[in-house]
C-alpha cells in the first residue's frame, strides 16, 4: 500500500491534459494540469484537487477513466493520507511463544531485554479485500441535472447518449475513484455491477494495471430492472471466503426489512460495509410543476398525478425512508455517506475517508 | 317554469361544456417523465389519492354548476308552481298622463301617443284579464275603478280623455293604486293574479318632482314605464304664464280707472330653451257682458291689448314682466264682473299661454270711521286722527270714497256690513267685547268678501290699555307696547322713513299695498318726521309694510286669526278674507307731520283702496284645485255659457265643488237667489307645463323605491325602430308573458352563483397546492 503523501507534487502540477482516454499515470498529470492552469499555480494543491472533483470538471474530462484519476489525486492530496492504509498488516500487541509459532515472528529485540520469548502480533493478520458493489437498476438511471451542466464542455450527453448526469454517473465515478486508492495502496479491489442479480464483475486483484479493467467494467448504463441487493450480497459473499469491506454505491431504493436482511448477512459474514447512497436534488425535493405522467425506470406503468399534491405525502414517505436507511447502518455499525448528484463529488467522500480513518484509529488505540 | 330569455339560457347551458372540455384537455397526452424514486411517488399517491380525486371532481363539478347557475339567472326563469300550469289572470294598472304637459307637441299631442300605448296594451290582454285605468292629471283620477274586465268600455274613456290644464300627479296616481291593491289582496282569488302599473308618461320636468320621493307599490308589483321618445320628437321650447299680478285689485268705476300695471312672471322650459327666442304678451280687461260671452268657449272678448314684447336670452327660464293695461274704451260697469287675462302667442303648448285674474270693479268704497272726540280748536294742531283721515281719502269732492262715522257703541253686523273699511282712529273708545266683532267684519260676517280694518293709537291717551283686547279680539300674534315710546332719544331728530324702507306686505297675498306709490315714495318720504309711535313689540311673523330707517316698525298688515293659523304665503287663496292694518303712530302733529306733508293724501288712499284688496285676495286657483267660493254661492256657472247650457258645478256647504276643477276657465259663484257672489277662474299650472327631460339617472332612482320589485322597467326601447304604441306593444307582450307566470328570479339565482363562486375559489386554490412563501423540506442530515 503507497502512501498518498508519497505523490510526487509535479503530479498535480503537471501540463495542460492530454486529453481524454489516456491511462492512469497521463490521466493523472492531465487532470492535475487542467487545474493548475485554471486556479493558478500559486493555490495549494488540494484547493486545486477540490475543484477536479467536482462532478462538472470530472465531465470535463470527457472519459470515467480520467474522472476517476482526478477523484483519487484530490482525494489524497486534500486527506494527506489514505484511508485504506490501515487495511494492510500493522503491530498491534506482544504475545507469549508458544511452540509451533512462526519463529519469524519472534521480537528478537525483546528477547534480547528481557530474556523472554514473545512474538509481535499484528491487527490484520491476512490482507483485506475492497469490494465494490455499483447499483446498475433503473432508478439509477435517473438525473435531473443536464450532463452539459456538469460536463461544462458543451457536450450534451454523456457517452450513452444520455442527457442528465445520473445516479450512476455519480455511482461509478465513486468507485472508479475508491478503486483507484484502494489499488494505490495495494488492497485488493473487486467490483460487481448488480441490478437484480450481478451483471458484471471483476475479481479481486491488487494489481494497478487492473484499473483500467475496473473502468471499463463501469463504462456501462443502468437496465430496466429493479433492485435486489439481498441476491447480489448473497452471490457476492458466496465467492468471497475472507473478510472484507463491502463498499454499496447505491440509492438504495428497495423496501427496508429486505435491506436490512441483506445487510444483516453481510455483518454476519463478519464483514464490513460501507452504503454510499446515491440521490439527485430532485428527488430530494420533488419541487415540481409540470403535471407530466411519472414514468417509473424499473418497470413501473405511468402515473398521472399533479406532484403538487402529493408533495407533502411524497417528502414524507422519501423523509422517513432515508432515515430508516441511516438508522439501519447506525444498528448495523457500518458506515453511511450520502452523496448528492448535484454536489461536487471530491468533499464528501475526502471527509467521509478521513473520518473513518480517524475512527479506525481511535478503535486502534482504544 | 319557464325562461325569459331562453337563448341566453340556451347559451349557458352550451358554455358548462367549456370547463369539461379544459378537464379534457389537461388530460391530453404529455411526454411522460422518468422518475427514479417512483416508489415513493406511488406511495404518496395511494395516500392522497381519494382526496385528489374528490377534489377534482368537485372543482369540475362547482364548475359546471356556477356556469348553468348563470345561465339559470341570465335566462330569467319564472316559476309558474301553484299555478297547474294555467296562465293567471292578470291586472293592468293604466296610468296615463293627460296632464297639461300631455297637450304639448307640434303635430299629434303627447296625449294622443299615450293613447295609442294603451291601446296597444289592452289589445295584448285577453277576457280574464283586468284593466284599471287612472289619468294623471292632478289630482290624479281613478276613470276606471276597481280594475274591470270590460275592456271596451276603458277603450272609450280613452276616447274620451284630454288634456287638464293641471300637472302630473303621479304620487296620488300611486297612492290609489296602492290602496286598491291593498283592498283587492282581501277580496277573493287575488292571490292568482298578477299585477302591474303601466305608466304612460313622457314624465317630463312638470310631471317629475324628484325632491318627494313616491310611495311605494305594494310587494311584487312592478311598475312599468313606457320608454319617452327621442328628444328630437317632443316640443322645442314651451313659454307659459306661471303668474300675474294687478297693481289694483279693486277697480273704481266712479273714477273711470281701469288703467294699470300689471305684473307678469313667465316660464320658458323645453330643449330648445338653449336657444334666444321672443314671446309676445298680451293684457286685456275682459268682463261677462252679454256682448262678451257671445263667443261662448272663449269666455270673454278682451278690450285694450297691446302686444309687450319679451325677449328670451339662451338659457333663460324665468323672467317677470310689467306691463300697462290700458284702460279700455268701455270701462266695466259696477255691475259687472271683470277678469284681467294674460295672453301669450302660440308655442308648442298652447294651454298655459293664457292666465286670467279676476279684478273687483266697484263703483265707490264705503268707509267707516271710529273717531274720537273732536277737538274744539283751530288750526292743523286741533285736528284729530280722523278729520286727517277724512281730508286724505276725500281730498276733492270725489264720490268714489264714502266716509261715515260709525259710533264704537253700536258696532253690529247690520252696520258694519255695508262697509268695505272700518278705520278705528280711536280704539279705545272700542269695548273689549266689540273686538271680536271686529274681526267678524274683516272676516265678512261669513256673507261677503271681508273687510279692510285699519287702526291707529290714540294720542291722547298715555297708558294703552286696549292692546290687549285688540289682540285678542282679533286673533294677531302681536305683543304691543302699553306706553307711547319716541322714535329718538332727547333732542335727537327722529329717524326718517328710509324709501328702502316700504315693505311687500301684502305682496305675498297678491295684492302690494303701495304698488302704485312705490316709484315715487323716494321723494315724498324723506320730509317725513314720526316723532311718537306705540309700536309692535317682539319679531311679528312678517315684516312691517313701512318702516323707519333704523327698522322701527310703523305699519303692520295682517290677517284676522292669524295668530290662530298662520296663512302660508304663496299663491292666492280663494276664500281667504280680511285685512288688518296697524298704524303704529297717531295721525296727530305732535306725534308726526305726516298729515301735513305731500305723502299723507297718496299714503292713506293706497292704504285704503289696496286694503280693500288685499281683504278681499284675488280668487284664482291654479287647475286641479278645489277653489272656495265666497259665502253662500250654491253653484259655479262658467262664462260664456249660455242659460240652457248645464255648464255649472254645484257647490257643498264648504262653498268648494265636490270634485278639484282640472280646466282653467272663468267662473261665477252663484248665489241661491240667482246674484253673482263672486269670480273664481283657474288658471293652468305652468309648473305642470314645464317640457324638460329629467336626467335619466335621477329619473330611474326616483322610480325605483315605488316599484314593488325595487326597480322600475323600461317599456318600449327608444332605439327600437317602430313606433312608439307599437313598441309598447312588443315590450308588454313580453312583460306581459313573464307576468303572468310569476316574477323572474334571475338576481337571486346570480346570488346563488356567487355563492358557488367563491366556494369554488376557496376550493380551486386549496386543491392548486400552489407552493407557501415558508417551507421546510425535512430532509434528514447525511452521516
Amino acid at each position: 500500500m503507497s502512501d498518498p503523501a508519497s505523490i510526487p507534487p509535479s503530479d498535480a502540477d503537471a501540463g495542460p491534459p492530454a486529453g481524454g482516454g489516456s491511462g492512469a499515470g497521463s490521466g493523472s498529470s492531465a487532470g492535475a494540469g487542467a487545474g493548475a492552469g485554471e486556479r493558478g499555480a500559486t493555490r495549494p494543491p488540494e484547493a486545486d484537487a477540490s475543484l477536479y472533483l467536482h462532478p462538472q470538471t470530472l465531465a470535463r474530462l470527457g472519459s470515467l477513466e480520467l474522472r476517476a484519476k482526478m477523484i483519487v489525486e484530490g482525494v489524497m492530496s486534500g486527506a494527506h493520507r489514505s484511508p485504506y492504509q490501515g487495511f494492510s498488516v500493522e503491530f498491534d500487541q506482544h504475545r507469549p511463544y508458544v511452540p509451533g509459532d512462526d519463529l519469524r515472528h519472534l521480537d528478537w529485540k525483546v528477547f534480547g531485554r528481557t530474556d523472554k520469548l514473545h512474538l509481535k502480533q499484528y491487527q490484520q493478520e491476512t490482507q483485506l479485500d475492497l469490494i465494490l458493489m455499483v447499483d446498475a437498476s433503473g432508478s439509477m438511471a435517473y438525473g435531473s441535472r443536464s450532463f452539459q451542466d456538469a460536463s461544462g464542455t458543451g457536450r450534451s450527453a454523456g457517452p450513452h447518449g444520455h442527457a442528465h448526469w445520473t445516479k450512476f454517473d455519480h455511482a461509478t465515478a465513486c468507485a472508479a475513484a475508491l478503486a483507484y486508492v484502494a489499488l494505490r495502496q495495494g488492497d485488493r479491489v473487486g467490483l460487481v455491477i448488480y441490478a437484480d442479480e450481478i451483471r458484471a464483475q471483476v475479481k479481486r486483484t491488487g494489481q494497478m494495471s487492473a484499473w483500467r479493467q475496473f473502468v471499463g467494467a463501469l463504462s456501462t448504463h443502468p437496465i430496466d430492472r429493479p433492485t435486489d441487493l439481498g441476491r447480489a450480497i448473497d452471490q457476492t459473499l458466496a465467492k468471497v471466503t475472507n473478510r472484507c469491506v463491502l463498499v454499496i454505491l447505491s440509492d438504495l431504493f428497495e423496501d427496508l426489512e429486505r435491506l436490512r436482511a441483506a445487510l444483516a448477512r453481510i455483518k454476519h459474514r463478519g464483514h464490513d460495509a460501507i452504503l454510499c447512497q446515491v440521490l439527485d436534488d430532485a428527488e430530494r425535493h420533488f419541487d415540481l410543476r409540470d403535471e407530466a405522467p411519472f414514468e417509473g425506470l424499473e418497470g413501473e406503468a405511468l402515473l398521472r398525478v399533479d406532484p403538487r399534491a402529493i408533495r407533502q405525502a411524497y417528502l414524507e414517505a422519501f423523509n422517513r425512508h432515508i432515515e430508516g436507511v441511516q438508522k439501519m447502518a447506525r444498528s448495523l455499525g457500518m458506515d453511511y455517506l450520502a452523496l448528492n448528484t448535484h454536489d461536487w463529488l471530491g468533499p464528501p467522500l475526502s471527509a467521509f475517508l478521513a473520518y473513518r480513518n480517524a475512527r479506525v484509529k481511535r478503535s486502534k488505540l482504544g | 317554469m319557464t325562461f325569459l330569455h331562453a337563448s341566453l339560457l340556451s347559451a349557458g347551458l352550451g358554455a358548462i361544456a367549456i370547463p369539461v372540455l379544459i378537464h379534457l384537455l389537461m388530460r391530453r397526452r404529455r411526454k411522460p417523465m422518468p422518475w427514479g424514486a417512483m416508489r415513493f411517488v406511488l406511495e404518496a399517491y395511494r395516500k392522497t389519492r381519494r382526496r385528489l380525486l374528490l377534489e377534482r371532481w368537485l372543482l369540475l363539478a362547482l364548475r359546471c354548476l356556477l356556469l348553468a347557475l348563470v345561465a339559470l339567472a341570465l335566462g330569467r326563469p319564472v316559476s309558474n308552481a301553484g299555478q297547474a300550469g294555467a296562465r293567471a289572470s292578470r291586472v293592468v294598472y293604466l296610468v296615463i298622463d293627460n296632464s297639461i304637459a300631455s297637450a304639448a307637441g307640434d303635430g299629434a299631442r303627447a296625449l294622443q301617443r299615450h293613447i295609442a300605448q294603451a291601446r296597444a296594451v289592452l289589445a295584448e290582454l285577453g277576457d280574464s284579464d283586468r284593466v284599471g285605468l287612472i289619468a294623471l292629471g292632478g289630482p290624479a283620477e281613478a276613470l276606471a275603478w276597481p280594475p274591470t274586465g270590460n275592456l271596451g268600455g276603458v277603450r272609450d274613456l280613452l276616447d274620451r280623455l284630454r288634456p287638464t290644464d293641471s300637472r302630473a300627479d303621479l304620487p296620488g296616481a300611486l297612492r290609489l293604486i296602492e290602496q286598491g291593491a291593498a283592498d283587492a289582496a282581501g277580496g277573493e282569488g287575488s292571490a292568482r293574479r298578477q299585477a302591474m302599473v303601466v305608466v304612460l308618461s313622457d314624465l317630463r320636468a312638470g310631471a317629475v318632482d324628484l325632491d318627494t320621493a313616491l310611495p311605494r307599490l305594494p310587494a311584487g308589483l312592478r311598475l312599468v314605464v313606457a320608454s319617452p321618445p327621442p328628444e328630437g320628437d317632443g316640443p322645442a321650447v314651451n313659454a307659459a304664464i306661471r303668474d300675474v299680478r294687478a297693481a289694483r285689485s279693486v277697480l273704481l268705476s266712479g273714477r273711470g280707472e281701469a288703467s294699470q300695471v300689471v305684473g307678469v312672471t313667465l316660464l320658458r322650459s323645453g330643449p330648445g330653451v338653449d336657444q334666444p327666442g321672443t314671446s309676445t304678451l298680451r293684457l286685456s280687461l275682459d268682463s261677462d257682458t252679454p256682448a262678451g260671452n257671445a263667443g261662448g268657449a272663449a269666455n270673454t272678448a278682451g278690450r285694450g291689448g297691446e302686444a309687450t314684447l319679451v325677449r328670451w336670452s339662451a338659457g333663460q327660464r324665468e323672467a317677470r314682466v310689467t306691463a300697462v293695461l290700458e284702460s279700455p274704451a268701455t270701462a266695466p260697469s259696477a255691475a259687472q264682473a271683470a277678469v284681467i287675462t294674460a295672453r301669450l302667442d302660440a308655442d308648442s303648448l298652447a294651454n298655459d299661454n293664457v292666465f286670467r285674474v279676476p279684478v273687483e270693479v266697484r263703483e265707490t268704497l264705503r268707509v267707516g270711521i271710529i273717531a274720537g272726540p273732536r277737538e274744539s280748536g283751530r288750526g292743523p294742531e286741533s285736528l284729530g286722527s280722523a278729520q286727517w283721515l277724512e281730508l286724505a281719502l276725500r281730498p276733492r269732492d270725489d264720490a268714489s270714497i264714502e266716509l261715515s262715522e260709525v259710533d264704537p257703541a253700536a258696532l253690529d253686523a247690520a252696520r258694519l256690513s255695508g262697509l268695505d273699511a272700518l278705520l278705528i282712529a280711536d280704539p279705545a273708545r272700542v269695548s273689549d267685547s266689540d273686538w271680536p266683532r271686529v274681526r267678524q267684519f274683516a272676516e265678512g260676517f261669513g256673507l261677503s268678501s271681508g273687510g279692510l280694518v285699519v287702526i291707529f293709537p290714540p294720542a291722547d291717551r298715555r297708558v294703552h290699555t286696549w292692546t290687549d283686547p285688540m289682540l285678542r279680539g282679533l286673533g294677531l300674534p302681536w305683543e304691543m307696547a302699553l306706553e307711547a315710546q319716541a322714535t329718538a332719544a332727547g333732542d335727537a331728530p327722529p329717524p326718517r322713513i328710509a324709501p328702502g324702507t316700504l315693505g311687500d306686505a301684502g305682496a305675498a297675498s297678491g295684492v302690494d299695498l303701495f304698488a302704485a306709490i312705490r316709484g315715487e315714495f323716494a321723494d315724498l318720504a324723506p320730509p317725513v318726521n314720526v316723532r311718537t309711535i306705540l309700536p309692535v313689540l317682539g319679531k311679528a311673523q312678517s315684516a312691517p309694510a313701512l318702516a323707519l330707517a333704523d327698522g322701527t316698525g310703523l305699519i303692520w298688515v295682517a290677517t284676522p286669526g292669524e295668530g290662530a293659523s298662520p296663512e302660508s304665503a304663496g299663491t292666492s287663496k280663494p276664500g281667504g278674507r280680511g285685512a288688518i292694518v296697524y298704524v303704529a303712530f297717531a295721525l296727530n302733529l305732535q306725534w308726526t307731520d305726516l298729515p301735513v306733508k305731500p305723502l299723507m293724501v297718496p299714503l292713506v288712499q293706497e292704504l285704503v283702496r289696496q286694503g280693500v284688496g288685499r281683504a278681499r285676495p284675488g280668487a284664482w286657483a291654479l287647475a286641479g284645485a278645489r277653489p272656495t267660493a265666497p259665502a253662500q254661492s250654491i253653484r259655479l256657472r262658467a262664462w260664456g255659457a249660455g242659460e240652457g247650457e248645464d255648464a255649472s258645478i254645484a257647490l257643498d256647504e264648504t262653498a268648494q265643488p265636490p270634485a278639484p276643477m282640472r280646466w282653467a276657465g272663468v267662473w261665477d259663484a252663484i248665489d241661491a237667489r240667482g246674484g253673482r257672489r263672486g269670480v273664481i277662474t283657474l288658471n293652468p299650472d305652468a309648473l305642470g307645463a314645464r317640457l324638460d327631460r329629467p336626467e335619466p339617472a335621477a329619473l330611474q332612482a326616483w322610480l325605483n323605491p315605488a316599484s314593488g320589485t325595487g326597480q322600475a322597467e323600461w317599456l318600449g326601447a327608444t332605439n327600437a325602430p317602430l313606433p312608439p304604441d307599437a313598441a309598447v306593444h312588443a315590450g308588454f307582450a313580453e312583460l306581459s308573458n313573464a307576468a303572468s307566470t310569476g316574477q323572474p328570479h334571475g338576481p337571486g339565482w346570480l346570488w346563488v352563483a356567487l355563492g358557488v363562486a367563491l366556494f369554488e375559489l376557496v376550493l380551486a386554490r386549496r386543491a392548486s397546492h400552489a407552493p407557501t412563501l415558508q417551507r421546510t423540506d425535512g430532509l434528514p442530515a447525511s452521516a
